[in-house]
């Protein structure tokens, strides 16, 4: 058969198709200037996207949000209470300089130590828990040394990236968070604040962890991050064909653009849990039965399926499916108004009851429809919208505890529980918004946080969840996609939970 | 002959308007008897429902439906209600507050002047929508705040008027003959000055009925309006802005209500000055 030239003209083709176009520019539409460029000085998922373009971090995630050494090459445990990290050679900076050990542990000791940031404590040391001091042993060894054992330190490391010692210390301060020397793919050419940042690639990239594909022949020279936090400007720049990509596309834009010929739609399940936080602490949600009853209330399907477009996963816990230690064995609360109205009779309130949901502007829709549904079931909802850091002040741990309900969020990047259930459902955590508390759950997360043997400290937090949701502190939610509209044009590119850029091997055709 | 038209087309127009103002407060009076549908009853099925004319339209829904699946005409009739009662409460209580310290500032001069006075240019060096924002952030959203935070600096533009006016007022015989027959001059103020300079207050206050109609729809648009499930035409704009390129009706038609609402008053309210301004008179 003749098929042999055939299949050699097609792969030629296919060779010219995707040959890279040189000098060619990445544009990215992106909702919020970073907050700063220093990595050691904000708590901003954002600006941690951003940051994450120029430097790299110790370990980092592959693609199915895998641990995967990046600036070491591997981690060993010692003893629980201290871990060995040998540093990857051959790593060099922007500048030119060659990352050392004394940069690894310079970078944790500015993270660690009170005051290191000009006087100011570093806000990403609470990400390093029991973490007390990283040492050098030798040029290519480091330890971290813990005050408990914590073996979620390596997940945690992904939140850390490392900075130049001497850039650091010449730059001060004020230099480091309006420039920058990273390790990273990228390097800044120019940041306009609120406006853009220009990147260019950087020669010296020493071309990623093993675990993540190599990279292949640079297709883009330039990268321009276009601040639109506005989201319908965003949407219409990429329907534009003026940025390639956008984040946090609406879920109620899918269809627009999917339509276009031009552009796609493209999802990463989050990692960041949806839910109503009940005042545990006072009428009516004291009692769980009017707490099991708001979660029956909730026709969180039909909620996804209309207000989300579908693109959320329904939870009927607390974290992600894809987390370490989830529960995949938790009942279902089922949407039942009449089981509602019947353990609200029992809870003594056959009447129903009359309370008020707290949100943000950015959760105005959702938290009306939510107040109109638990109506129904005999939940009288009003929902009252307030400037976010005022309803973040009523539902502090150590405020007032005067609301009855607030419509929040939990970012669990680490994909860990620790770094969602402690924060949020351990007594007295500083997100603990329901004041929950249940001091078999504390013990069990206490004793999850020490244990090192992957399979016991996974059934501690099992049977944790399980707990929580019969207490059903919450109305568990969603865990919604992350979702960004791309240019057909764009290839080698895909979005990560992390919600980290991943620029290294994107081209523009 | 054009002259003529000239004439009976503004007339003809300030009647128009004068009725649309009218259709507009019967329309918030009546707000229950008039909306075909509850206007906060959700239902997501009816998600950005469009408009009865287009395809997958409903006639029971005619302007179409909101995010929540809410009847969009609804909404409006009764956002009516919550534009008109602060456009109305807040000129009502800046023109009370703004005629008495007018009066005072006119009148009496010196000291009472100068405080008067002097308040009034700070706060006239305020933009307005930023000084309402930084209010409305302290106190708080809902209905009484707003209209508090919007009187707190319309009192300014009728107490400058009232200065102005009391100044001239305070030289001409009338006020002369009085204060020589013996009056006090809180008589003079309020029984003297004070009915002669009516009018151009009323005129104003008609005018600025639109101006704070616009700045209620505003602080709503910026989320510090009344609270949710109260349909107020700018919160009902923002809430739409998000859907603009695929659901345009969503924050269209509200808007087209604010158009609307200011266009009718600022011409009625040119029929108004015409009509009670004797330099407007041949």
């Amino acid at each position: 058969m003749r098929l042999k030239p055939l299949l050699i003209l097609a792969a030629a083709a296919a060779g010219l198709y995707f040959a890279p176009v040189s000098a060619a520019e990445l544009r990215i539409g992106f909702t919020l200037d970073p907050l700063t460029l220093d990595p050691a000085n904000h708590r901003s998922r954002e600006t941690e996207s951003v940051l994450r373009t120029m430097y790299n971090g110790l370990v980092a995630h592959d693609p199915s949000m895998k641990l995967v050494p990046e600036l070491i090459e591997s981690w060993t445990w010692i003893d629980p209470q201290t871990m060995e990290a040998k540093i990857r050679p051959g790593v060099r900076f922007h500048s030119g300089e060659t990352m050392t050990a004394d940069d690894i542990v310079f970078t944790f000791t500015r993270l660690l130590a009170d005051g290191a940031i000009a006087g100011q404590t570093s806000p990403r040391k609470g990400l390093l828990g029991p973490t007390r001091e990283v040492v050098k042993l030798n040029d290519s060894t480091v330890r971290f040394l813990l005050t408990e054992p914590w073996p979620v330190l390596p997940a945690m490391l992904t939140f850390q990236e490392v900075v130049s010692k001497s850039f650091t210390e010449k730059a001060g301060a004020g230099g480091i968070a309006t420039t920058e020397d990273g390790t990273g793919p990228f390097k800044l050419v120019q940041w306009r604040r609120g406006d853009s940042l220009v990147l260019e690639r950087a020669a010296s990239y020493f071309g990623g962890g093993p675990g993540i594909p190599k990279a292949g022949n640079a297709c883009i020279e330039r990268t321009i991050i276009k601040i639109i936090p506005e989201n319908a400007s965003r949407v219409a720049a990429l329907l534009a064909g003026d940025v390639h990509i956008i984040n946090e596309l609406p879920a109620h834009d899918i269809r627009t653009v999917e339509a276009n010929p031009n552009t796609a739609v493209m999802a990463v399940n989050g990692t960041r849990s949806f839910f109503v936080a009940l005042n545990t602490t006072k009428k009516p949600f004291d009692d769980v039965r009017v707490r099991q009853a708001a979660n029956h209330a909730l026709n969180r399907k039909l909620m996804i399926d209309k207000l989300l477009a579908g693109r959320a996963t329904k939870l009927d816990g607390v974290m992600s499916p894809a987390a370490f230690g989830h529960n995949p064995n938790l009942p279902e609360y089922a949407f039942d108004p009449k089981r509602a109205k019947d353990l609200l009779t029992a809870a003594g309130y056959p009447n129903g009851i009359d309370v008020t949901l707290d949100a943000d502007g950015p959760q105005k829709e959702t938290a009306e429809a939510i107040a109109a549904l638990l109506t129904q079931a005999g939940i009288r909802t009003k929902v009252a919208i307030g400037e976010g850091s005022q309803v973040r002040t009523r539902w502090a741990i150590n405020g007032k505890k005067e609301g009855d309900m607030w419509i929040t969020s939990w970012g669990n990047g680490s994909l860990d529980p620790t770094d969602i259930f402690e924060p949020t459902l351990q007594t007295g955590g500083r997100g603990n918004s329901a004041f929950y508390s249940n001091p078999k759950v504390d013990a069990l997360l206490a004793a999850g946080g020490r244990e090192t043997d992957a399979t016991k400290r996974a059934a501690f937090y099992q049977d944790a969840e399980a707990l929580i949701h019969a207490d059903a502190p919450w109305i568990f939610l969603w865990l919604p996609q992350d979702l960004y509209g791309v240019s057909r044009r764009l290839t080698g590119w895909s979005p990560a939970a992390s919600g980290w850029l991943n620029l290294r091997d994107v081209c523009v055709q | 002959m054009i002259s003529r038209l000239g004439k009976l087309l503004p007339d003809k127009l300030a009647r128009l308007a004068g009725l649309g103002v009218l259709a507009f407060i019967v329309m918030a009076a009546f707000a229950p008897l008039i909306a075909p549908q509850d206007p906060a009853a959700t239902d997501l099925f009816r998600r950005l429902q469009p408009p009865a004319w287009l395809d997958e339209g409903d006639w029971a829904f005619p302007l179409g439906c909101d995010a929540l699946g809410r009847d969009i005409l609804s909404r409006i009739i009764f956002g009516a209600r919550v534009s008109i009662f602060i456009g109305v409460v807040v000129v009502l209580l800046a023109t009370v507050i703004g005629v008495m310290a007018g009066l005072a500032a006119g009148y009496l001069r010196g000291a009472t002047d100068r405080l008067i006075s002097g308040l009034v240019d700070v706060l006239l060096g305020f933009p307005y929508l930023i000084f309402a924002v930084g209010l409305m952030a302290m106190m708080g959203p809902g209905v009484l705040n707003m209209v508090l935070a919007l009187a707190y600096k319309e009192w300014v533009v009728p107490c400058r008027l009232v200065r102005g006016e009391t100044l001239a007022a305070r030289e001409t015989e009338y006020v002369e003959a009085a204060r020589a027959m013996g009056a006090s001059s809180l008589s003079i103020m309020v029984g003297e000055i004070l009915p002669n300079i009516l009018s151009p207050v009323i005129v104003v206050g008609t005018v600025r009925i639109a101006q704070v109609i616009i700045l209620e729809a505003s602080l709503s648009f910026l989320g510090l309006g009344v609270q949710p499930p109260t349909a107020s035409w700018g919160s009902m704009v923002a809430d739409g802005r998000a859907f603009i390129l695929d659901a345009w009706w969503v924050s269209t038609f509200p808007g087209l209500a604010i158009l609307l609402l200011v266009l009718c008053i600022n011409v009625a309210s040119q029929a108004v000055r015409d009509a009670l301004d004797p330099r407007f008179h041949d």
